[in-house]
């Protein structure tokens, strides 16, 4: 990536972190933090997709994350830096043992299965008294003395994530999982264990699912197992439709444009899901490659302006 | 050393229920040469490189490769050994730079970055492909994705290389091309090449030896010249003489 761009997203990151800072009202502190963890949990839906594998457990697992700090703290008194962990960990090594049992299929096979996996989940969490049931679990809240700044926390651990996944995609690993995508047996033939190599992918993906929930309990206080259906994952397809699959910021960019548009789908009632519907469909029909890959072309007119294509 | 065997397959039989795709076939890869395997269409051909390569499990008989017995070896395991094939159609990464394609190839050999950045660079050099490393590999021509589809199995320096099918819709001096190509892998880095392939004035002119199987079994084996004779070849080919 060119400098420019660098010194560019280096900038709106900043921005992101001191706008979470200055953030007022309590509605523009849960709108910050809903946003950035949306762009998070797309990047997570993403990064299993890029071995061509629509993972709906995304949702499950950003459940688990959120139940598992949720228990550390209000049952154990844990500090959040360990619940945070915790959620994360639980996330990610649940995965490896659904990834390893699961991942033996693929394309529409494995994402049934990874539905089925969610609202399996969130079917246990009702039966569940421990955790509240059907009613949820209540009382998550941060330490007093980071509720003002938590807000700020979540969008630099955000911003740190983004970067770990960004840095993992660009790596030798992450190549391979794009081949994957391309060409599984072929990727067998050079010696690599494509099995266990997808198990990873998604436990790394589920870490990072894990780290959302985790967030997300302790962002909303309350949580419910009805936050964790499969409908959180076809949300962050939506995200991804929009922004474009082909690069880390088009996650980025399709989560913000469309949670903000959201807010102002709630007042549709009943028919908030039609937005996310036509959403997707506009995007598909005027923008195939996404938000990133509309940025992509203006960028690449303006750099060649005699250009006709 | 010429004499010495890399690949035995003795009495390997494969079905698929009850039908036997391969049925007792015995055949030997020696050190540093180059074996044809040929067949009319449904003989075997693609059937045995599976087994070979650990795609398909051998119903029953035995496969040794460098002494050691690789039966129902899986084929990442048999890639390591240094047993490498390609695929008739889209030994390819499509959506990857040439660059890239031959990168992932390079993985498990090497720990280090730069020690299979060389490799990729070596290998783009000896197959002529250095100008194109950074583009798609889906968006090459026909003639180029062939090479990068050896590249990637070249890039591992096999000891066997199973090409399938490598020259099927090449034109005649990509052809040529290409022969050249799989003499100077053999002759400079010593890798031995078993070639099923339907091009026989390629498999006749290239090869040092000639396998032939019809209906999954043994038909003939010998120098291209001897096969170019045998009558039991010709009417599988041909059809009988009336």
């Amino acid at each position: 990536m060119a400098s420019r761009s660098r010194a560019l997203l280096a900038a709106a990151g900043a921005c992101a972190v001191a706008g979470s800072f200055f953030s007022g009202s309590d509605f523009v502190s849960s709108l910050i933090i809903w946003v950035a963890l949306n762009v998070l949990m797309t990047a997570s839906f993403r990064f299993v997709l890029l071995m061509g594998e629509l993972n709906f457990a995304m949702a499950g697992f950003v459940g688990i994350g959120a139940y598992a700090a949720g228990i550390a703290t209000t049952l154990y008194d844990l500090p959040l830096a360990l619940a945070l962990l915790l959620g994360a960990a639980a996330a990610g090594l649940i995965s490896l043992v659904v990834g390893f049992i699961t991942l033996r299929a693929k394309g529409p096979y494995f994402m049934l299965i990874s539905f089925a996996f969610t609202e399996v989940l969130r079917l246990i969490y009702t039966r569940i008294d421990l955790i509240g049931g059907n009613s949820g679990m209540v009382g998550i809240f941060p330490p007093a003395y980071l509720a003002r700044y938590y807000p700020t926390l979540v969008v630099l651990l955000v911003l740190l994530f983004l970067f770990i996944l960004y840095r993992v995609e660009r790596s030798d690993f992450g190549k391979i999982l794009v081949a994957i995508r391309n060409n599984d047996q072929l990727v067998q033939t050079v010696g690599i264990n494509v099995h266990l190599t997808k198990v990873w992918c998604l436990g790394v993906a589920s870490f990072v699912a894990g780290v959302c929930g985790a967030l997300l309990a302790h962002g909303n206080n309350v949580i419910s197992p009805g936050d964790f259906s499969f409908l959180l994952a076809v949300y962050t397809l939506a995200y991804l439709k929009v922004g474009g699959e082909a690069h880390i910021l088009g996650a980025v960019a399709g989560a913000i444009v469309l949670t903000l548009l959201a807010q102002y789908a709630l007042g549709f009632g009943a028919y908030e899901h039609i937005f996310y519907g036509a959403a997707i469909v506009i995007s598909v029909i005027l923008l195939p490659q996404g938000l990133f890959g509309l940025g992509q072309r203006l960028a690449l007119a303006r750099r060649r302006p005699d250009s006709r294509d | 050393m010429a004499t010495e065997v890399l690949l035995s397959v003795e009495g390997m039989s494969r079905h698929f229920g009850g039908l036997a795709a391969v049925s007792d076939l015995s055949f030997e890869v020696r050190r540093g040469e180059i074996l044809g395997l040929i067949g009319p269409n449904g003989a075997g051909k693609s059937t045995t490189f599976n087994v070979i390569s650990g795609f398909y499990k051998p119903t029953t008989g035995r496969l040794k490769f460098a002494g050691e017995d690789i039966g129902g070896r899986s084929p990442q395991q048999i890639s390591r050994k240094g047993l490498v094939r390609t695929f008739q159609h889209g030994s390819l990464l499509r959506e990857m730079t040439v660059y890239d394609n031959i990168r992932v190839a390079t993985v498990s050999l090497f720990r280090t970055g730069s020690e299979r950045d060389q490799r990729v660079v070596e290998t783009a050099q000896m197959l002529h492909l250095s100008e194109h490393l950074q583009e798609l590999a889906g968006n090459l021509p026909h003639g180029l994705q062939r090479m990068v589809s050896i590249a990637i199995a070249f890039a591992r320096r096999a000891r066997l290389l199973c090409l399938d099918e490598p020259l099927t819709g090449l034109n005649q001096s990509e052809v040529a091309h290409a022969l050249a190509t799989f003499r100077r892998i053999r002759d400079e880095f010593g890798c031995t090449i078993l070639l099923v392939e339907h091009n026989m004035k390629a498999v006749m002119e290239i090869c040092d030896r000639i396998v032939v199987l019809e209906h999954g079994e043994f038909l003939a084996e010998g120098k291209p010249a001897e096969i170019a004779q045998n009558e039991a070849v010709i009417s599988a080919y041909l059809g009988k003489r009336k």
